[in-house]
């Protein structure tokens, strides 16, 4: 049964239905009650009734469902400040100054928090592209700190309004309150609707009030695109064509830069830009440009005015484009030097491949870079020489782009060269580990740590604790000495076998950096364990600022004696000028344990820091290298691809190598040497593929390889099964901007220039930081694909396309397939592109919700305005409560009826009870006593000399002896009208004060002190024979 | 966190000491609290007091005169210079005041990786100012390793001459490779040095590694001594004011947590009986010690965060009956009632 809720004060009944039974229920109770209580007293009677009618009506409310209800005092505000970069421009304030778009805020909440009353509170968002929650609900005057803002290149205002529903609406005293929510923002939105986002507020009760952030710009102009073709071949012509729009008439001069190059535009080779007249609306600008190179070709225009006043923001004034200029076969050989890799190098130029040779501080810093090239080849490179992120991008190279990987060995290489626990290292088809069961020297390594005086010292001092720890294999040792504030020098990992890594992990992240006084203890700790350790190369790496004492200098030549170096790290000295003593001591120790010194000094260079320690710990992966006699490699297996045509007769000797381990699952080994380590192994890793060959590239352990007959086939074989498919089709790729999105279109001719159909594509995209996403194409007309790509941040989004065309005929499937690489730019956020408010919007939202467009000056705001708010109520149900009620009244109505209540007796106990205290319960047994005797005498007075059949006995207290008097209890007819009324019980019950009702009388008859039990039965018994005796004498008279 | 005081059962002194057993101390006040707001600090390593108040400099150089009883601060300022490092140590003493003005309260600070000692005229007050910032009275001092001049300042006491209003000498420790004591006149005139880096204990060669922490010592028959904290050799020296030996309480080989022992011991107050409080950087406790026989008299305090607990304790004073302990690493200064 439902029906609709029913208030009354506090109360609310949900089943109000109910309620209708309390009247009949009532007049039922009163006829009743007639009926039934009418040998009571009248006071007692109409308490009966009255409890009766209470029991009815808490029954009764019990069933019509109560709650307790409570209903919101306060009003809790949301306050969503746009922080996009949109809006980061002056505004007046409320004094009428300009001010930066955070300070008139602050100014505009803390005028506005006036208006608020007690228990309002205010809660604080910001949103660019995402929301962020700033603050809970606090009181509207304080300010808690910001936290962080996130992104700000994007609004995604509905965004907002989502985490400000979210937030919970709460007053000062954490109790619900009803909710607003104030949006700050110029309504200019890149990503997400508000608009729709508003309808959820509206559902939810909860309006939006809004302050639009106002402004225009009369005069701007904006380079709005860079068109060129994603893709192009060597020596093509291209025509670049740059969409400039101005509001205004404008004047200024445009230049071009390729691959960050400035070309000349100008009529003069002095003149490197040309003029520009901008007429209002879009204006186009042709730029022809020849392409002689190949690789990505990054074109970015910068238009700059003539005068400040025709642009007012800056940051829209340049755009760029990528062509990707397509040749056959790029490899990129990176080495450290040509002679290295000299026969390797001929070898692949005379297969017609076009080879890049460049030294690693050259190599490509970014992954439209990698992608230029079909295959990358890296010669005996340690991973210290490349940073962190070029790192990731080999791998999503191989991975995303389906580029082609080759590393090859030397003592700088693989497990050796620190490349274990490197993101390339998973694009490899072995594993850098060695295997468990391989017998071999291994490294023993001790990290001291002392790095808390730097800023973030703790973070700092656990990435190069880690840094070092990923590059050692399982079975080399490391231990980790810190001074700790509880446990002083101490090891936090003693010198052990690193395992699986976790352990000494933890030790690493379990690190507190204490303020370590003395390097002495701990110097001296790391010398007597590595002493004892059953190691290879043993070595000591200190970081610290230079501050610790060292006194015991003999510790130095005892661990140059014991063939232990050590490397200091000096970061962030007190002493900022090389040569003061915190360099002096660093230094020392280094020179006199043969190790390396480095300084760290400003705090631009501690991301430095984990490539040191990398590096440093190469030291002990020594113990990876295998050297011995030559011995030529075993065959594993001869039908792979690369290896095709390169096993008859062996393959020629090798005197060194790099221990790995075969990697499970795809990887194919082809080599292998002492105890079946892999030599040579390949795999698809992704849409790419990887070689991985561990001894080097002639110069000292493979020096018969360039003598050898299929020298030239292995390496163009092995390079060219990992590169990346170029394919006979000529697939032209363009893209358009969707504002999030970007809308990728590829036009299919095959070689004869004709439409192809049914091609299928599989490719990926990697975003600016590193994000990939699949990229699905689908035919949507002869020869033309679609598909598109998330681009919402700025930069450059790189995509690989792979293709395989249908079957035709002659021809073969290897051409078939093939590769298109594509990027698409962002060059500055769609924030940048806004020139005026988008005020009308925010109005919209406000009328949506019920809100308002909240006036400029905030004393008018009224920010916690109540009127049309639905005012949360806490319900609780009482259903319970009132049914105890119910318990406990009709108790008392069988109380009422059953015991009578004296209220004089009570005040009167109450009296003593109060004068008496201690001895209540004495008081009370001679309070009983005394009353009995006084009714013993009430009853003996009742006698007036020879008690008559049909007399009341009147006793009185005081007259007559209790124990002489047999007393017979018979009443008159009168004195029976009496009872009825209750009077004649009460005169007994009241005979005057300080009776209190007793059994007296026939208890004495007996000679026995009868009972309370025995009392009540006798008089009812009584009674009961007066009522008969009444009830004949009325028929007799009848 | 805490942010006054706080008290734990006041217990009579004979609960206290341990008997080297790490033991939280049963403290009477604990305040403070990781801030850059007044009364609270950043990694706090000088503590020294005036007539009434506390004088406390951390680690982002904010010089605080603190309330004893409740935590609160009375006075702050900063010192002018911090990116390199910060002070170390300090002492509050007489001086006179720029124009000669005899002040009782000054303040000679050990600006230990500015290598100079500066002197402030303790304020009542916060000067106004960005932070509060104030004119030192002096400063003395210059990098290098020729007599007078400082590597890393620690610590500086303050000579008086016997019943008059003047300065009889200032004693400067450093460390950093200048392991070294200077002496120096009331003009600030350098008069001598001793002590070259070391460990050994020849009265010879005064050697130390870290002196951290000096004291001058006014002993009960009115003669005075230097005290010497030694911090990485793990002992005090006992020195005349002319800087010879008297005597070493522990040593390097001796280093440890055991009554008698010190591990890093950093700061040092002496109590009228003879004894002195020693604060262990790296012990994490406090050590009463019998300076004439190097006897252990009890030891407060067990590593850890909690309260009652330290962390890198620096320095330890004495102010009304109560001792004060700087826990450092802990960011607050605990008290308990100075044994007997």
């Amino acid at each position: 049964m439902t029906t609709l809720a029913f208030n009354i004060g506090s109360i609310q009944f949900d089943q109000p239905i109910w309620l209708a039974l309390i009247p009949i229920c009532w007049v039922l109770v009163v006829w009743i009650g007639r009926q039934t209580l009418s040998g009571m007293g009248t006071f007692s009677r109409r308490m009966a009734l009255l409890v009766r009618l209470i029991v009815i009506l808490a029954i009764v409310g019990a069933i019509a469902k109560p709650y307790w209800r409570k209903e919101a005092k306060g009003v809790n505000v949301t306050v969503v400040v746009d922080v996009s970069d949109s809006v980061h421009r002056p505004l007046k304030g409320p004094d009428g100054k300009m001010m930066d778009v955070q300070t008139y805020i602050d100014a505009y909440l803390k005028a506005a928090a006036e208006s608020a009353k007690q228990g309002d509170t205010i809660s604080r968002l910001t949103v660019a592209r995402k929301p962020y929650v700033q603050s809970l609900p606090v009181p509207p005057k304080d300010k808690p700190e910001a936290q962080t803002l996130g992104d700000t290149d994007g609004s995604n205002l509905a965004a907002g309004v989502h985490m400000a529903l979210a937030v919970p609406g709460k007053d000062t005293d954490q109790q619900a309150a009803a909710k607003r929510i104030f949006y700050i923002s110029d309504f200019n939105e890149t990503t997400g609707s508000i608009q729709e986002a508003s309808g959820e507020a509206k559902t939810a009760r909860v309006p939006i009030d809004v302050l639009p952030l106002r402004y225009k710009f009369d005069q701007e102009v904006i380079v709005e695109r860079v068109v060129a073709p994603s893709t192009a071949r060597m020596g093509q012509n291209i025509v670049l064509r740059v969409l400039i729009s101005s509001i205004k008439p404008a004047k200024g001069r445009l230049s071009l830069l390729i691959n960050g190059e400035q070309v000349q535009l100008g009529e003069t080779k002095t003149e490197m830009d040309m003029p520009v007249s901008l007429d209002p609306g879009a204006n186009v600008i042709p730029i022809p440009i020849a392409l002689p190179i190949a690789g990505p070709q990054e074109f970015k225009a910068v238009f700059t005015p003539d005068t400040e006043a025709d642009d007012a923001i800056a940051q829209n004034n340049s755009n760029m484009a990528i062509t990707f200029v397509q040749s056959e076969g790029r490899v990129l050989l990176i080495a450290q030097s040509s002679e290295e890799v000299g026969p390797m190098m001929r070898a692949l130029q005379e297969s017609k491949l076009d080879v890049q040779l460049r030294r690693p501080e050259e190599s490509p810093t970014s992954l439209v870079e990698w992608g230029a090239f079909d295959a990358v080849v890296l010669a005996n490179m340690p991973s210290s020489d490349f940073s962190q992120k070029q790192q990731e991008d080999m791998r999503a190279y191989v991975h995303d782009l389906g580029g082609g990987l080759v590393m090859v060995g030397g003592p700088e290489a693989f497990g050796a060269g620190g490349w274990i626990g490197s993101p390339t290292a998973d694009a490899l088809p072995i594993k850098l580990d060695p295997p468990q069961q391989r017998k071999m020297p291994r490294g023993a390594l001790v990290l001291l740590m002392h790095s808390c005086e730097m800023p973030r010292g703790n973070y700092w001092g656990q990435q190069v604790g880690l840094a070092a720890i990923n590059n050692l294999s399982r079975l080399d040792l490391a231990g980790i000495l810190e001074f700790s504030f509880g446990k002083g020098d101490w090891w936090v990992h003693p010198l052990s076998e690193v395992g699986n890594k976790a352990a000494i992990t933890r030790a690493v992240n379990s690190l507190t950096f204490g303020d370590m006084p003395s390097f002495d203890n701990l110097l001296l700790m790391a010398y007597t364990d590595l002493n004892k350790a059953a190691a290879g190369a043993k070595h000591i790496i200190i970081i610290s600022d230079g501050d610790p004492q060292l006194m015991n200098k003999g510790l130095l030549d005892d661990c140059k004696a014991a063939r232990i170096s050590i490397s200091t790290v000096l970061v962030y000295p007190h002493g900022r000028a090389a040569g003061g003593p915190d360099w002096q001591l660093m230094r020392e120790i280094a020179r006199k344990t043969s190790g390396r010194f480095y300084s760290i000094i400003d705090e631009g260079e501690f991301a430095k820091l984990p490539s040191i320690f990398i590096k440093e710990a190469q030291v002990v992966k020594r113990s990876l290298i295998w050297e011995g006699d030559a011995f030529a490699p075993t065959i594993s297996n001869a039908v792979s691809e690369p290896m095709r045509g390169l096993t008859g007769g062996g393959v020629p000797t090798i005197s060194g190598y790099i221990v790995a381990a075969e990697r499970e699952g795809l990887s194919v080994v082809t080599l292998r040497g002492k105890e079946n380590d892999p030599i040579l192994a390949h795999w698809q890793y992704g849409l790419g593929k990887s070689v991985a060959f561990t001894s080097d590239a002639s110069v000292k352990w493979s020096t018969q390889w360039p003598g050898w007959g299929k020298y030239k086939a292995f390496w163009e074989q092995h390079v060219r099964w990992a590169m990346r498919p170029g394919g006979n089709a000529d697939m032209r790729v363009t893209t358009e901007d969707l504002g999030d999105r970007t809308k990728i279109v590829v036009e299919a001719l095959d070689s004869k220039g004709e439409r192809q159909n049914f091609v299928r594509f599989a490719g990926r995209a990697v975003g600016p930081n590193g994000s990939t996403q699949s990229v699905e194409l689908r035919q949507v007309g002869p020869g033309r694909y679609e598909g598109s790509i998330e681009s919402s941040s700025a930069g450059a989004y790189v995509m690989s396309l792979g293709y395989i065309t249908p079957d035709g005929e002659n021809v073969p499937e290897s051409t078939r397939k093939g590769t298109i690489v594509a990027a698409v730019t962002r060059p500055y956020a769609d924030e940048f592109k806004t020139l005026k408010d988008n005020a009308p919007l925010g109005k919209l939202v406000a009328e949506l919700t019920g809100g308002r467009v909240v006036d400029d000056d905030p004393t008018k705001a009224n920010l916690w305005f109540r009127e049309g708010l639905t005012m949360p109520v806490d319900a609780r149900p009482i259903w319970m409560i009132v049914a105890m009620i119910a318990l406990g009244a009709f108790l008392l109505d069988v109380a009422v009826r059953r015991i009578r209540i004296d209220p004089q007796l009570i005040a009167a106990a109450v009296r003593r009870g109060m004068g008496q205290g201690a001895d209540k319960a004495n008081q009370q047994i001679g309070s009983l006593k005394e009353a009995r005797q006084r009714a013993q005498q009430s009853i003996g007075d009742r006698k007036p000399g020879a008690a008559g059949e049909g007399k009341v006995i009147h006793a009185k207290p005081g007259e007559g002896s209790p124990s002489s008097a047999a007393v017979k209890f018979e009443v008159s007819e009168d004195e029976l009208k009496k009872s009825r009324t209750n009077e004649a019980v009460a005169d007994l019950s009241q005979p005057g004060p300080g009776w209190h009702p007793t059994t007296t009388g026939l208890s004495q008859q007996t000679g026995e002190p009868p009972t309370q039990e025995q009392g009540l039965s006798r008089l009812k018994k009584a009674r009961e024979r007066a009522q008969e005796k009444f009830e004949d004498d009325q028929e007799k008279k009848s | 966190m805490f942010a006054l005081a706080a008290s734990a059962g006041l217990t009579a002194c004979d609960e206290q000491p341990t008997n080297g057993a790490p033991t939280p101390i049963k403290y009477t006040s604990l305040f403070g609290g990781l801030g850059d707001t007044p009364g609270r600090y950043a990694y706090p390593r000088c503590l020294d007091h005036d007539e009434s108040a506390l004088w406390i400099i951390d680690k982002s150089a904010r010089v605080q005169r603190i309330d004893p009883k409740t935590g609160a601060c009375l006075a702050l300022f900063r010192m002018p210079e911090w990116d390199l490092g910060k002070p170390t140590g300090f002492c509050v003493a007489p001086g006179p005041e720029k124009d000669g003005t005899w002040c009782e309260d000054l303040l000679y600070i050990a600006d230990t990786h500015y290598h100079r000692v500066m002197v402030y005229k303790a304020p009542k007050s916060t000067p106004s100012g960005e932070h509060g910032t104030l004119d030192p009275v002096a400063t003395w001092g210059t990098y290098g390793n020729g007599p007078g001049q400082f590597y890393y300042v620690t610590d500086v006491a303050v000579l008086l001459k016997e019943g008059e209003k003047e300065i009889d000498r200032f004693y400067v420790s450093e460390y950093g490779g200048n392991d070294r004591v200077s002496v120096f006149d009331a003009k600030h005139e350098f008069l001598f040095s001793f002590g070259v880096p070391g460990s050994g204990a020849d009265p010879t060669k005064i050697e130390f590694n870290r002196p951290q922490s000096l004291v001058i010592w006014s002993k009960s028959d009115g003669s005075k001594e230097l005290v010497v904290v030694d911090a990485c050799n793990h002992r005090l020296g006992r020195f005349t004011l002319d800087g010879k030996l008297v005597g070493w309480i522990g040593s390097a080989a001796n280093q440890g947590r055991k009554p008698g022992q010190f591990y890093f011991p950093y700061g040092i107050f002496i109590l009228p009986d003879g004894t002195a409080m020693v604060s262990e950087f790296g012990g994490a406790r406090l050590q009463r010690i019998e300076l004439t026989t190097g006897k252990s008299m009890g030891c407060w305090g067990e590593p850890g965060r909690e309260p009652g607990q330290l962390a890198a304790p620096w320095a330890v004073t004495v102010l009304n009956d109560t001792v004060y302990a700087l826990d450092s690493a802990n960011n607050r200064v605990v008290g308990f009632p100075r044994p007997r």
